[in-house]
C-alpha cells in the first residue's frame, strides 16, 4: 500500500514538475508575446501540483484534482498558441498529458482528465471551432477527436487499473515476505534471548570461575539445546576445583621444599663460607708449613754440614787424642824416668844421710873442733832427710801421677772409643739428616703440591660459594614465587579441594 | 486525528485549484491575445463608439461590428491589451469564435 502511495506522490511530483516546467515556458512565452495573464494562469494551476507535491499530499481527491489540472495545462498552452501556427501541436499536449497521468497508477484521474479534455474539445467546438477547425464547427471531428481521446483513455485506465493491481500485489507479497520475515525475526530473536539467557549465566559461571569460586554450579537448567553446555561447564567447574585443590597440595609442597632449600641453601652458603674461610686460612698455613719445610730442608743441610764439620772435627779430636794417648804413653815412660830418678836421689839422700851421720859421729869424736863440722853435718842430714822425704813425697807424687796417667790413658782410650762411637753416630747422626734433609725437601715438595692442590680447593671453595650464592638467591626467588603461587591458589579461597569428586559430579548433574 | 486534519487543511486548496480548472479552460478559450480580434462588451453600458474610441486612442483596429451592432470588435495591439480594455470598463473577449461576421464590418 505505501509502495502505491510511494508511486503516486512520485507521479504528483513529475506533473508538478511538469507544471512548473509549463508555467516556465508559458511566462518566457508571454514575454515574447508581451501577454502575462495566460502565463500568470499556468502559473496559478501548477501551484496546486506543486503544493500536493511538497505537503506529500497524493489521496484520491488530490490525484483527481492533479488529473483534471492537466488538461488546463494543454487548453492554455493551445491558448497561447493561438494565430501562431502551433495550434494543433499544442493539441497533441491533451493526449501527451493524458498518458503522464498513468504515473499516478489509478484510473479515477484519468477519466477526471478524459471529462475536462472532452468538456473543453466540446466547448472548444462549438464555442471557438476556429481556434481548431479552420472550415468551422465540425460535430465529426470533434467526435473522432473525442474517441481518439476516449481509447487512450479507456487503455490508460486499463493500464492503471493492472499497474495498481500489480503494485498492489507486489505491496500484498512484500508484506507477507515482511510477515514472514517478521516472524522468523521474532524466531531468530527468542533464538537469541536464549542464548543471551545461557551466555548471561555462563558468563555469570565464568566470572564466579575467575573470581575463585569453584564450589558453585549451574543449577537452573537450560533449555534443551543448551543442557549439554550447562552439564559441561558444571563438569569443567568439578575438574577445575579438583585440579585447584591438586594445585593447592602441590603448591604447599613447592612452598615447604622451597623453604628447605632456602634454609638449607642458607645453611650451605654459611658452611660454604667458614670452609672457604678454613681452606684460605689452611692454604695460608700450607704456604707457611711449606715455607717452614723449606727452611727445615735448609736447616738439614746446614745441620748436615754441620755435622760434618762436626764429624771432621771429630775425626780431628780423635787423632788428637791419639796424640794425648801418645803424649800420655811418653808422660808415663818420663815418670818412670823420673820414679828410677828419684829413686837414685832417694839413694843419694840415704847415703847423704848415712854420710852426713858419720861426719856427726867424726865430729863429735873431735870434740870442740868437730863441733861447726857437726853442725854442717847436722844440717847436711837434715838436707837429706828433706831431700829423702821430697824424693818420696815426687814418688808418690810420680806415683799418683802414673795412676792418674794410666787412668788419664784408660779415659783417653774411652775418649777415644767414645769419638770413635761419635763419629760413627756422626755417620749414622749425618745420614739420618741427609734423609732428613730428603725427606723435608720431598715434604716441602708434596707440601707445595697440597698448598696447590688447597688453591686449587680455595677457587673451586669461592666458585662453590658463588654458586651456593646464586642458589640461595634461586631458592629464594623460589619461595617467593612459591608464596605468590600460594597466593595467586589462594584465591580461589575455601573452595573446597577436598570435595569429593562424587558429590561435585552429582552437583553438575 | 491527523488524516482528517490533513484532509481539512487540504480541502481549501483543493477547492481553490479544482475552481481554477474551469476558469483556466474559459480564459483559455475566451482570452484575447494580442494582435488577435477581441470584441469589447461594456461592462458600464457604454456605446460601441466609445469602445471604437477606445480602440482608437490605445492603437486597437476596429475589426467589426457583433451580429447584433451593439459591441465593436478589435484587434487588439500591445498598448491596448485586454487588460487595459479592461481597466476601461471593457469585457474583452476572444473574437475567433465567429461571434462576430464580416457582415457586421463597419469601416
Amino acid at each position: 500500500m505505501n509502495e502505491l502511495q510511494t508511486l503516486r506522490l512520485r507521479g504528483i511530483r513529475v506533473i508538478a514538475a511538469i507544471g512548473v516546467a509549463c508555467a516556465l515556458a508559458t511566462l518566457g512565452w508571454g514575454a515574447y508575446l508581451g501577454e502575462y495573464p495566460l502565463a500568470m494562469l499556468m502559473l496559478l494551476l501548477a501551484a496546486g501540483p506543486v503544493w500536493l507535491a511538497m505537503s506529500g499530499n497524493a489521496d484520491t481527491l488530490s490525484r483527481c484534482m492533479v488529473g483534471a489540472t492537466l488538461p488546463a495545462f494543454a487548453a492554455v498552452l493551445t491558448a497561447m498558441a493561438r494565430g501562431s501556427g502551433w495550434i494543433v501541436d499544442m493539441h497533441m499536449t491533451f493526449f501527451a498529458f493524458l498518458a503522464i497521468l498513468a504515473l499516478l497508477a489509478e484510473w479515477r484521474p484519468v477519466a477526471a482528465a478524459t471529462i475536462i479534455t472532452a468538456a473543453h474539445h466540446l466547448l472548444l467546438n462549438f464555442a471557438a471551432p476556429l481556434y481548431v477547425f479552420p472550415d468551422g464547427p465540425d460535430l465529426a471531428r470533434a467526435l473522432f477527436h473525442a474517441v481518439v481521446v476516449l481509447v487512450e483513455a479507456g487503455a490508460l485506465i486499463v493500464l492503471c487499473t493492472h499497474l495498481e493491481a500489480f503494485v498492489l500485489g507486489q505491496a500484498t507479497k512484500r508484506l507477507k515476505r515482511a510477515e514472514q520475515e517478521e516472524s522468523v525475526r521474532a524466531e531468530r530473536e527468542a533464538v537469541t534471548q536464549r542464548q543471551r539467557d545461557v551466555l548471561d549465566k555462563v558468563g555469570q559461571r565464568l566470572q564466579a570461575l575467575a573470581g575463585g569460586v569453584l564450589d558453585d554450579r549451574i543449577d537452573e537448567p537450560f533449555p534443551d539445546e543448551y543442557e549439554a553446555l550447562r552439564l559441561a561447564v558444571n563438569n569443567t567447574s568439578t575438574e577445575l576445583q579438583l585440579l585447584v585443590g591438586s594445585v593447592t597440595r602441590a603448591v604447599d609442597g613447592v612452598v615447604t621444599g622451597a623453604s628447605e632449600i632456602r634454609s638449607a641453601s642458607d645453611d650451605l652458603a654459611q658452611r660454604t663460607e667458614r670452609d672457604a674461610s678454613s681452606v684460605e686460612q689452611v692454604a695460608r698455613t700450607s704456604s707457611g708449613l711449606n715455607t717452614d719445610m723449606r727452611g727445615a730442608a735448609n736447616l738439614c743441610q746446614e745441620a748436615l754440614e754441620v755435622t760434618q764439620k762436626m764429624k771432621d772435627e771429630v775425626e780431628l779430636g780423635q787423632v788428637t787424642i791419639d796424640s794425648v794417648t801418645e803424649a800420655m804413653t811418653r808422660i808415663e815412660g818420663s815418670s818412670s824416668k823420673i820414679g828410677s830418678i828419684v829413686e837414685i836421689i832417694d839413694g843419694l839422700s840415704f847415703q847423704t844421710n848415712l854420710l852426713a851421720l858419720n861426719a856427726g859421729v867424726e865430729a863429735a869424736r873431735a870434740g870442740d873442733a868437730g863441733k861447726g863440722f857437726a853442725v854442717v853435718a847436722h844440717e847436711v842430714r837434715q838436707l837429706a832427710q828433706r831431700s829423702a822425704e821430697a824424693a818420696a813425697s815426687i814418688k808418690t807424687l810420680i806415683a799418683a801421677s802414673s795412676d792418674e796417667v794410666d787412668q788419664g790413658t784408660r779415659q783417653v782410650a774411652q775418649m777415644e772409643q767414645v769419638l770413635a762411637r761419635i763419629v760413627q753416630n756422626f755417620a749414622a747422626v749425618n745420614t739420618r739428616i741427609e734423609e732428613l734433609a730428603r725427606s723435608s725437601t720431598q715434604t716441602a715438595t708434596e707440601i707445595g703440591g697440597i698448598s696447590s692442590a688447597i688453591g686449587k680447593l680455595e677457587v673451586s671453595h669461592q666458585q662453590n660459594a658463588a654458586m651456593v650464592e646464586q642458589s640461595s638467591a634461586a631458592a629464594h626467588a623460589l619461595t617467593d614465587l612459591a608464596e605468590d603461587l600460594r597466593v595467586s591458589v589462594g584465591r580461589f579461597g575455601d573452595s573446597a579441594p577436598t570435595h569429593h569428586r562424587r558429590t561435585a559430579m552429582s552437583r553438575a548433574a | 486525528m491527523d488524516q482528517k486534519f490533513s484532509s481539512r487543511t487540504a480541502a481549501l486548496p483543493l477547492l481553490l485549484q479544482g475552481m481554477m480548472v474551469p476558469v483556466a479552460l474559459l480564459a483559455a478559450l475566451f482570452y484575447p491575445t494580442t494582435n488577435h480580434p477581441a470584441m469589447l462588451i461594456s461592462l458600464t453600458g457604454q456605446s460601441p463608439a466609445t469602445a471604437i474610441g477606445w480602440g482608437r486612442a490605445h492603437g486597437a483596429a476596429l475589426v467589426g461590428l457583433s451580429i447584433d451592432g451593439r459591441t465593436a470588435n478589435l484587434r487588439l495591439s500591445s498598448a491596448g491589451s485586454a487588460l487595459a480594455a479592461l481597466r476601461s470598463g471593457f469585457l474583452p473577449l476572444a473574437a475567433d469564435n465567429g461571434l462576430c461576421t464580416p457582415e457586421g464590418f463597419d469601416s
